[in-house]
Order: structure tokens, then sequence, then C-alpha cells
């Protein structure tokens, strides 16, 4: 009966990781694609593609063709909190947001600082 | 240091068997919701957990109030772990602390299945010692289980270290206190 038992335990947990790596194996084959939609969505949105608006990360504004600024709002977050997920951007996005502190956020800034190096 | 004979009734037996059975349910739920195969497999064990628990031999010696205590604490003391912060967490952790769950849990449930009817909460002599399946290698298997099962909660919130290093030392104290109990003849 144990025995029987322990064999039961044993194909279960089997199948558990089976089913969780196969699962996980799913995710990160389609990775790419998905980056690639989801930043064709975010330019869309950043771009005030009005076009475009069907391609959102909610399925209840499908029928909204003009949206109004807070719902751009919240779409926009939703989205970008969809992208940082997928680009597995979690860490640096709550560390950028218990420091609260841009000085690196103008792009311009950075590559000037490039060009001419320090000291 | 130790309580005498035991001849009262055991209803803490079907107290645990009750508070076994509902995390079975939970768990068998969870399946049921998230179509997750891990939850098939808590609920397998809880279950047969439950079984062993009311089924479970009477006590010739239990442990003291302390005793009792710390093992009722490093039981319970799994339900607070934290989740990732806002509900973020890679694939590449959960992917780890899922396959870990799963491993340690085996184990638990192997354990669970060797311990049979001696099975109990706080610390207790019930007939010989057992020595058979994984208890043949291991003094504790099913605390190196949890061990193995909770490894992976470390990396999905690191406040759950505090957590997991405070149930490793209350595991130590559990089979501490079982091995006195287990090896004093009277």
């Amino acid at each position: 009966m144990k025995m029987i038992l322990k064999t039961v335990a044993l194909c279960l947990a089997v199948v558990a990781m089976t089913q969780t790596i196969t699962t996980y194996a799913q995710e990160t084959e389609n990775l790419d694609v998905l980056i690639g939609r989801q930043e064709n969505i975010l330019i869309s949105l950043l771009n005030n593609d009005s076009d475009n608006n069907n391609a959102f990360f909610s399925p209840s504004t499908v029928d909204q063709p003009v949206l109004s600024d807070q719902e751009k709002k919240l779409i926009i977050v939703k989205n970008m909190m969809h992208y940082i997920r997928l680009i597995e951007g979690q860490g640096e996005l709550l560390d950028e947001l218990q420091r609260q502190e841009f000085p690196d956020l103008d792009i311009n800034i950075i590559l000037e600082g490039r060009r001419s190096p320090g000291i | 240091m130790y309580s005498s004979n035991v001849e009262v009734t055991d209803y803490k037996k079907w107290l645990g068997g009750l508070i076994m059975l509902s995390f079975g349910i939970i768990s068998f739920m969870r399946w049921r919701t998230s179509g997750e195969l891990f939850f098939l497999l808590l609920f397998f064990r809880d279950f047969i957990a439950a079984v062993f628990l009311i089924k479970r031999e009477d006590a010739i010696k239990i442990g003291n109030k302390k005793m009792a205590t710390v093992a009722y604490i490093s039981s319970a003391l799994p339900l607070i772990y934290f989740s990732a912060p806002y509900g973020f967490e890679t694939n590449s952790v959960k992917l780890a602390a899922d396959l870990l769950a799963i491993l340690g849990f085996l184990i638990v449930t192997w354990a669970t299945i060797d311990l049979g009817t001696k099975m109990g909460i706080s610390p207790a002599k019930r007939g010989t010692r057992c020595t058979k399946g994984l208890y043949r290698f291991l003094g504790h298997p099913m605390y190196i289980g949890y061990i193995v099962a909770h490894l992976g909660w470390v990396f999905i919130n690191k406040w759950n270290i505090l957590i997991y290093l405070t149930s490793i030392i209350l595991f130590y104290l559990r089979a501490k206190f079982e091995n006195k109990i287990l090896t004093k003849s009277k």
C-alpha cells in the first residue's frame, strides 16, 4: 500500500515538474515575438497613433476609438508594465521607484557624456 | 521534563486531521482553478496526512509545552512567507522556486507515507521509531523536504530569508526534541 502511495506521489511530482518546465519553455520560446509586438504597441501609443488603438493591451478598449487622457494614461502604464514583465526588468523598476532620482533620463546627455568622457 | 503516560482521549488528532483536510481542499480548489499539477501533489499529501493523523497511534510519551509550542510555530511559519514585491517575479526565478517546491513536497509526501500512523505535529513517542523508507537514510526527512521546498521563496522575496532561517532553526529544535523523546526509553 505504501509503495502504491509513493508511486502516485512520484508520478504527480514528475508530471508537475514536466508541466512547469514545458510552460517555462513555451513562454521563453515566444518571448522575442511578444517583446517585438509589445514594442510596436508602445510606439503606437506614444506616437498617439489612433489607427492602432485595437492593438492595446486591454481588450475592453476595442470598441473605443477615441480615448480620454485618463484612459490613455492607464493603457500606456499597463502596456509599459507588461513590457517590463516581458523583458524581466521588474527588479530594476523597483530599484528606480525606491530611488526616485532620474538624472540619467535624458538620452542626449548620456550620449554627450560618452562622446566627451570625464577628466 | 516529559509528561507522564497519556491515557486521555486524543482529540487533537481529529483537529489536526480536519486542519490537514481543509488545507487539502484548498489545494484541490487551487488545482481546479489554475491547472497547476503541483497543487494536486499538495492535495494528495494533505489528504493522506489527514487520514494518518486521524488514525494515528496513541502516544506512549509526549513532549512538554515548550516542545509543542516550537512545533506549532514551526508548522504555521510557512503561511507568512511573502510573495514577490508587487507581484513581480521573473520567469527564471519562478521556475526555480516551482521546481524546488515540487521536489521538496515529494520528499515531504514520501516521509509522510513512511511515518504513517506515527505522525503528529507536537513531539511524541508513538510505538517504535520509524526506520523504514527515507527514515533509513535521514533522521528527519520531512524537515529536509520542507527546507528544500521553502528555499525557492528566498529568491521570490529577499525578506523571506528571515522566515527561512527562523524555520531552519525551529526544524532543528523540533528534531532535537523528537530525538530526546524517541531515545528516552521510560
